[in-house]
């Protein structure tokens, strides 16, 4: 506060570079009328210079009209004093000045400063004497008008309300603007329940309406982000953004809204994005009139390309109508391309995966030649995307090589070319590499800039291993990361919303983008969320029609169809997920109470807000002799927490018994193996380790490193990301041991502890057990639990008559008598599964097949000798 | 009522600073304006482009006549473009003298006509 009473003195502000920024705006609340009534002034002044202007002309033209029109070049009209003109001259100044403060008004905002980013800036407070030798700059000048109102009337409410102005004041009176409906419109959120609760937890200050330190730092951060930003006013959604940084309460209350900071700033990003597209297309209509708008370049040096054009499109020639994507955050390719094509190199050859953006790269590239913003050999010139689907499509490769070699020479005559050539791969099929070496000699004679495109693999085989390695530069575009991916839709939703008239909540495109990095593995960010985006625009549109919002759940529909999982396990939350565990796993699992409960509290525990981010989501050994639901449990925690029981990959680990077969794993010098092949393609999954203690200690290392840093390295030098997989490796070492002990009824938790002290150890090493979370003892099974499984196990037969039409019964007598043939004490509940098959579905196929049963009937098993079919009604 | 007289305060300065700004801050705006459309004059005509490839045939063009025909063409083109150029900036500078000289131009009529009174 003393800062502030400081004013007579000396005057609060921050430093930077030569610059003095300070807050010249309201700071009281009596300033505030000033503020308004010169506002109003202001307006008035206007509109009166205006009238006056008018005014002026007529009376003009009234002496025109008294002194006839040939008058009007007759020196003495002029020089005559006379009181209309005199009216016309005053009115003449005063339109000059009106024109002077409009010009001054439109150049009052200040250029932005160099700041960098993440430097922290403190008020001080300098003394007139201090600030000699810098430039002072009124950050409140380049505030927007809503900005600055909403700062006027957060003084007034704090006035009312006997405080300084708080943080929380400004966010209350911020709501009202426009721009913040839009805002927490994209969060879905209405702005009253935000206010309701504000309204709760609004804190006094002493102060009567004063701005607090605070909220005087929070205006001088806005202008700061809004320079960063370079933006060319520091609007409310930035103000907005910067109160709730400020204000722990306000972040609590955002929290609980399911906001978090991030979410804020990326939907701030959004509302900012749009105001850009919008510039854009206003700036590009403007800058493309002077480009050349045919074929020729401005020299008229230009030749026709009559077969060029035949295999071919000329993107700058899309870019001057702005139908193309706009790229966001590709800076860096950018100076990559244009550092490779100044230091004289032939060519760049964007490498990344199908839909990571490098054909929006080279569309940027093309943005950036109509605003002539590149390189001296890029200016002037056309940017030609070369189909090569076209050349090599349907041709012998004699033709392809006829056809590549034409349309070289129409590259190298035209003279104003920069050539892009996409998916290099295509040269993989037929014989495409002898012509990629055609290709490669074509370039080296023509001399025209080139930028191709590919995926790693087509780098390697087509760009590495022939000569168009000595042509192109590699750089490498990676996929986004899900925030950029995140910014990227809000561009690309502008367009969507516009074609079909629905529009996206910020959940929804955040959802995209999670849930096809989660679950949609084959394609990459953003190319698939934008197609998702897409498709629910349009599902959206024709279900609820337009003005309607896209939200979560209509993504999570889309994601649903194409994975072929259901929608509930991608919208229902992990906690959920988690909370529910043992009721519906005992769905599925008889018995085994301590293994299940020992499973959920595990993965609980290694779940509950302690994500490492560096681990898998959960490791577990499960030990027990085999039939007793190992698999099965298994199972059915890939189906709880992947939504699918077959989200599974499934190792034998006898299979791998000898030291080679580590490369079988992760695959020998320049392949990828098997193991990481299969969690590259499916990364949330439940790995399953069947039979660990026969697999290869050195196999047992690997597993080491998998469970401690969730990550391994393939044979090609890809990482492989373990952190979203649920490893659970099973084992039947010690399964004497656990039969005898709880035989003599000793309690789960001791045999566990005895078998991992003493059994175990000499299958494994203990810094091995020590890595999972949960060491799972299962019991050999009752011959009760038998029978439930049974029951079970009759269910899914009983499903699927019933679809046959008839009805299934197997009464309790039955069902012991199965238990009974298919229990065994070694291999637990496995042979009932093939009883189930000779009793019960051997003997429903010779009834189905001999015409015994129809459609409506009944068949009841008593027992298994005796078994009654009903006649079902007639129709 | 005290910001009242402040506010009018204000308003008889900012039109005493209006004439001052005219011809400080204001013609500095206005130089830039006249320059920048010369600029975008000369990219929309190309002229120093059509000189500098004075002697390059168009469309490719390399044998003699193409070379002959080409040297004609863009000689005409340069002196029409040039002539287009001339009459362009002409124009521009004329506005920008009108700018110099019509607040001075309206004050003395304004001082003029007020002898009426």
């Amino acid at each position: 506060m003393n800062l502030l009473k400081d004013k007579q003195r000396g005057r609060a502000g921050i430093f930077t570079g030569d610059y003095f920024l300070y807050w010249g705006g309201a700071m009281t609340a009596k300033d505030v009328p000033i503020k308004k009534i010169k506002r109003l002034w202001n307006k008035f002044i206007d509109a009166a210079l205006i009238l006056f202007g008018l005014f002026g002309i007529l009376n003009l033209f009234y002496q025109v009209y008294l002194s006839g029109a040939r008058g009007f070049f007759h020196r003495s009209f002029w020089l005559t004093p006379n009181i209309h003109l005199l009216i016309f001259f005053l009115a003449l100044f005063g339109l000059l000045y009106f024109a002077s403060r409009i010009t001054r008004a439109a150049h009052f905002f200040e250029n932005p400063l160099k700041i960098s980013a993440g430097e922290k800036f403190e008020i001080k407070t300098a003394l007139p004497e201090e600030l000699k030798n810098y430039k002072q700059i009124d950050v409140a000048r380049s505030f927007s008008l809503h900005s600055e109102e909403a700062l006027e009337e957060a003084i007034m409410l704090a006035k009312k309300e006997k405080s300084a102005v708080l943080p929380e004041y400004l966010f209350l009176t911020l709501l009202n603007k426009p721009k913040m409906k839009i805002l927490f419109g994209r969060l879905g959120i209405p702005i009253k329940s935000i206010k309701d609760r504000v309204l709760r937890h609004l804190s006094h200050k002493e102060g009567r309406g004063g701005l607090d330190v605070s909220v005087l730092q929070i205006l001088l951060n806005t202008y700061i982000t809004a320079a960063l930003h370079k933006n060319k006013k520091a609007r409310s959604n930035i103000l907005c953004l910067e109160v709730v940084k400020a204000s722990a309460i306000l972040k609590e209350i955002l929290y609980d809204l399911n906001i978090n900071e991030e979410k804020l700033e990326n939907v701030v990003k959004w509302v900012e994005i749009q105001d850009k597209l919008r510039a854009r297309y206003a700036e590009f209509k403007q800058a493309s009139v002077f480009r050349p708008r045919g074929k020729m370049n401005r020299a008229m040096t230009a030749v026709q390309t009559p077969v060029l054009d035949r295999f071919s499109e000329d993107i700058t020639f899309f870019a001057r109508r702005g139908a193309i994507d706009f790229c966001i955050g590709r800076e860096e390719s950018f100076k990559n391309i244009f550092r490779i094509i100044e230091s004289k190199s032939r060519g760049v050859v964007l490498v990344g995966e199908r839909g990571v953006g490098k054909s929006a790269i080279i569309d940027g590239v093309a943005e950036l030649m109509i605003k002539e913003d590149v390189p001296k050999d890029f200016q002037d010139k056309r940017l030609i995307r070369l189909s090569l689907s076209e050349i090599l499509g349907g041709a012998t490769g004699e033709e392809a090589g006829k056809k590549l070699m034409a349309v070289m020479t129409d590259v190298a005559n035209s003279g104003n070319i920069v050539l892009d050539i996409p998916n290099l791969e295509y040269f993989l099929s037929g014989d495409g590499i002898s012509l990629a070496a055609l290709l490669a000699e074509e370039l080296n004679k023509v001399r025209v800039p080139v930028l191709a495109s590919t995926t790693p693999e087509g780098y390697k085989r087509v760009v590495e291993e022939t000569a168009l390695s000595g042509i192109f530069e590699r750089v490498e575009v990676p996929e986004p990361d899900k925030n950029l991916a995140i910014q990227i839709l809000e561009a690309e939703s502008a367009q969507i919303e516009y074609q079909t008239g629905v529009y996206f909540s910020y959940d929804a495109l955040a959802a995209a983008v999670n849930l096809s990095d989660k679950y949609l593995h084959d394609r990459y960010l953003p190319e698939k969320a934008v197609a998702i985006i897409k498709e629910a625009g349009l599902a959206v549109k024709s279900a609820r029609g337009v003005n309607s919002l896209v939200n979560q759940e209509d993504i999570a529909k889309i994601v649903s169809e194409k994975s072929k999982i259901p929608v509930s396990a991608l919208t229902e939350g992990e906690k959920e997920k988690l909370l529910k565990l043992e009721e519906v796993i005992h769905n599925r699992i008889i018995g085994q109470e301590e293994a299940v409960d020992a499973v959920s509290r595990a993965l609980r525990r290694a779940r509950a807000g302690m994500e490492s981010g560096k681990r898998p989501i959960a490791n577990f050994l499960f030990l027990g002799p085999t039939g007793v639901g190992k698999t099965e449990l298994a199972k059915t925690i890939a189906e709880v927490y992947f939504g699918n029981e077959e989200a599974m990959v499934r190792l034998d680990m006898s299979e791998y018994q000898e030291k080679q077969s580590v490369y079988r794993m992760i695959g020998k010098e320049g392949e990828s193996g098997y193991l990481t092949e299969a969690i590259r393609k499916s990364p949330y999954a439940l790995l399953l380790l069947d039979e660990l203690e026969k697999a290869h200690p050195d196999i047992l290392n690997l597993f080491l490193q998998v469970m401690e840093d969730g990550r391994l390295t393939d044979g090609k030098g890809k990482t492989i990301d373990f952190t979203n997989i649920i490893l659970v490796a099973t084992s039947n070492a010690g399964s004497d041991f656990i039969a005898r002990e709880i035989k003599a009824g000793t309690k789960a938790l001791q045999i566990k502890e005895m078998l991992v002290d003493e059994k175990l150890s000499q299958y494994f090493r203990p810094e091995f057990l020590n890595r999972f979370d949960g060491v799972v003892v299962f019991r050999p099974l009752h011959e009760d639990e038998i029978v439930k499984i049974a029951g079970l196990l009759i269910i899914k037969i009983a499903k699927k008559m019933e679809t046959k039409g008839i009805e299934l019964v197997v009464e309790e007598k039955a069902l012991k008598e199965l238990a009974k043939l298919g229990f065994d004490p070694k291999f637990g509940a496995r042979p009932l599964r093939r009883v189930i098959a000779r009793e019960i579905e051997d003997r429903l196929a010779n009834m189905l097949l001999g015409g015994k049963v129809k459609r409506r009937d009944k068949i009841i098993f008593h027992s298994l000798s005796d078994i009654e079919i009903e006649q079902g009604r007639k129709i | 009522m005290n910001f009242l007289k402040l506010i009018l305060i204000d308003a008889i300065f900012d039109v005493l600073y209006f004439p001052l700004w005219w011809y400080s801050k204001g013609l500095v705006l206005a130089i830039r304006w006249v320059g920048r459309s010369i600029l975008e004059l000369e990219n929309l005509l190309g002229v120093s482009i059509w000189a500098k490839n004075i002697f390059t045939p168009m469309f490719g063009q390399y044998d003699l006549q193409g070379r002959i025909v080409s040297f004609f063409m863009r000689f005409f083109q340069i002196i029409f473009r040039s002539l287009a150029f001339l009459l362009f900036s002409a124009f521009y500078s004329v506005l920008f003298v009108i700018y110099l000289i019509l607040p001075v131009i309206t004050i003395y009529f304004i001082a003029l006509h007020l002898s009426i009174l």
